[in-house]
């Protein structure tokens, strides 16, 4: 008896995926080409923690990437330049100019919709890695951020000063519900040593046409983050001094509910 | 006979309401089957724990746990039972018991789109603070094929100084590897340890996947959970003194 056709179809593609998987092989991946998201968790050397949000153009063989870190405790904006190197899906950002001695090293991995990243620096050494994901939008506005995330956000918050400094664990998870207008309100559950509670709140947001975007809390920016993978999802840190809490929100949907702004 | 359709047409228009993304709600149905979990409890010093578990949830309530735990003293493989509950706005509350008879407890947050969950590990008699994002397998149980081709990979955390474990260093190991049959082909990693980057030689790692989806890495040096149906895959180091997660993820 002949084999179904639909079968000898499965066998071929399932001999040539195999194939391709056996050789390892990166081809049809396109190399990283224009904006993205990145975010970046992990320490100094000296061993404060450190986390980082951002974006970065890729344009061919050049690079710029402006992030926003939090380096044990204090907020520090910076833009790198700098030439883009892809070999067999191995991602190398190398800094240039003033900024010689930074590199970022990434493996692509999803069909180039995932990098992984991690960062290194001669100037102050790191240990921080993360990943680098594609906008996959022309321009924002708040009405981007219209409907409900989930999130998840853990890191560190610094407890005394001088000699004293300690670094106080806090976790969190939690919904928050977007208007489309530039107010959002949270419900979370936090972690903080030894304690657990609840919370909830509005905010007011606003969204840069770059596709960054801050969250206000008494008209002071609280958090700042990037929308990545069509605003489905969106890593973020805390922007305030003494803390070192990255994030992430994952869309659940597009929904608009009417909320009262702070 | 009028007044029947309407409410037929009512509760069909519920039942769609009900399975529509827009509008997604959970049942108590909504989490069935194997999911996968790697922890970090932080400290004020920083890791100083990790897990990595196999949650399979049952259709009444129950809930069975494989799970790996290194404290940096030691590691160890144990089971454990417990109950959960889901309610409509998509919470899950957890509690399971390990052998010693210590309660522990999650909370989380359903993605009804994806089945991911955030979860937050809440009793408030531990310092630690523990989190991490539970991820559907997709499947009932898993063969050698289930891990195969060719995955990026990139781990972090803190690791002993020239094998003391009382001097422990952040650490970041990025690269690519092709799954083969019973061991993977590495030909790079890039190793970020307190700073310095190095670039190992080719290496090969044995490996061996288990029918409960579970992967035994370098004979017992590393644990990992087959995720998303092999596209990714959660593993932790098992070494003593190391607190490092990591994450494989499928090229294409």
């Amino acid at each position: 008896m002949l084999p179904h056709p639909f079968k000898v179809i499965l066998f071929a593609l399932s001999l040539l995926v195999g194939a391709d998987a056996k050789a390892g092989s990166c081809l049809h991946i396109q190399a990283p080409e224009g904006p993205y998201g990145i975010q970046l968790q992990g320490s100094l050397v000296d061993g404060k923690p450190y986390a980082a949000v951002g974006s970065a153009s890729i344009h061919q063989s050049t690079f710029t990437l402006q992030l926003t870190a939090s380096e044990g405790g204090s907020i520090i904006k910076r833009t790198i330049l700098g030439s883009v190197s892809v070999v067999d899906c191995e991602l190398t950002l190398t800094g240039s100019g003033v900024d010689l001695g930074f590199m970022l090293k990434g493996q692509i991995a999803e069909r180039g919709k995932e990098i992984f990243v991690t960062a290194i620096q001669s100037a102050q050494p790191i240990v921080a890695s993360g990943t680098l994901r594609p906008r996959l939008l022309r321009r924002c506005s708040n009405n981007t951020l219209k409907g409900t995330f989930t999130y998840i956000s853990q890191g560190f918050d610094r407890v005394g000063t001088g000699t004293n400094v300690q670094w106080a664990p806090i976790g969190k998870i939690g919904d928050e519900k977007f208007d489309g207008k530039g107010c959002s309100g949270y419900k979370e559950s936090i972690k903080q040593g030894a304690s657990f509670s609840e919370a909830e709140g509005p905010l007011k947001y606003r969204v840069s046409e770059d596709c960054t975007f801050e969250l206000l809390d008494q008209g002071m920016p609280a958090f700042f983050g990037v929308i990545v993978n069509g605003g489905q999802v969106m890593p973020y840190l805390k922007l305030v001094d003494g803390a070192v809490r990255l994030g992430e929100y994952t869309r659940i949907n597009s929904s608009s509910t009417p909320l009262k702004c702070p | 006979m009028k007044t029947n359709t309407r409410l037929s047409l009512l509760l069909m228009a519920l039942s769609l309401g009900a399975y529509n993304p827009v509008l997604a709600k959970c049942s108590p149905g909504e989490l069935r089957g194997l999911f996968g979990l790697t922890t970090q409890a932080l400290g004020s010093a920083g890791i100083e724990g990790t897990t990595l578990s196999l949650f399979d949830f049952k259709n009444n309530n129950s809930v069975e746990e494989i799970y790996y735990v290194n404290t940096g003293n030691a590691s160890w493989k144990s089971t454990t039972t417990g109950n959960f509950s889901v309610s409509a706005d998509c919470h899950l509350t957890l509690t399971v018991k390990d052998p010693g008879g210590t309660l522990y407890a999650l909370k989380g947050r359903i993605n009804p789109m994806n089945k991911v969950v955030n979860v937050l590990q809440t009793q408030p008699n531990n310092e630690d603070v523990s989190l991490g994002v539970m991820r559907p397998l997709g499947l009932k149980r898993c063969n050698r094929n289930r891990f195969i081709g060719r995955y990026g990979f990139l781990s972090q955390g803190r690791v002993p100084l020239k094998n003391d474990p009382l001097t422990l260093v952040p650490e970041s190991r990025l690269g690519w590897f092709i799954a083969e049959d019973a061991q993977l082909e590495q030909p790079i990693e890039w190793v970020n340890t307190n700073g310095v980057i190095t670039k190992t030689p080719p290496t090969q790692i044995p490996s061996e996947t288990l029918d409960s989806c579970l992967i035994d890495l370098g004979q017992g040096g590393f644990a990992g959970v087959i995720v998303e149906r092999g596209h990714r895959a959660l593993y932790m180091d098992l070494a003593k003194g190391s607190y490092r997660l990591g994450t494989m993820l499928k090229v294409r």
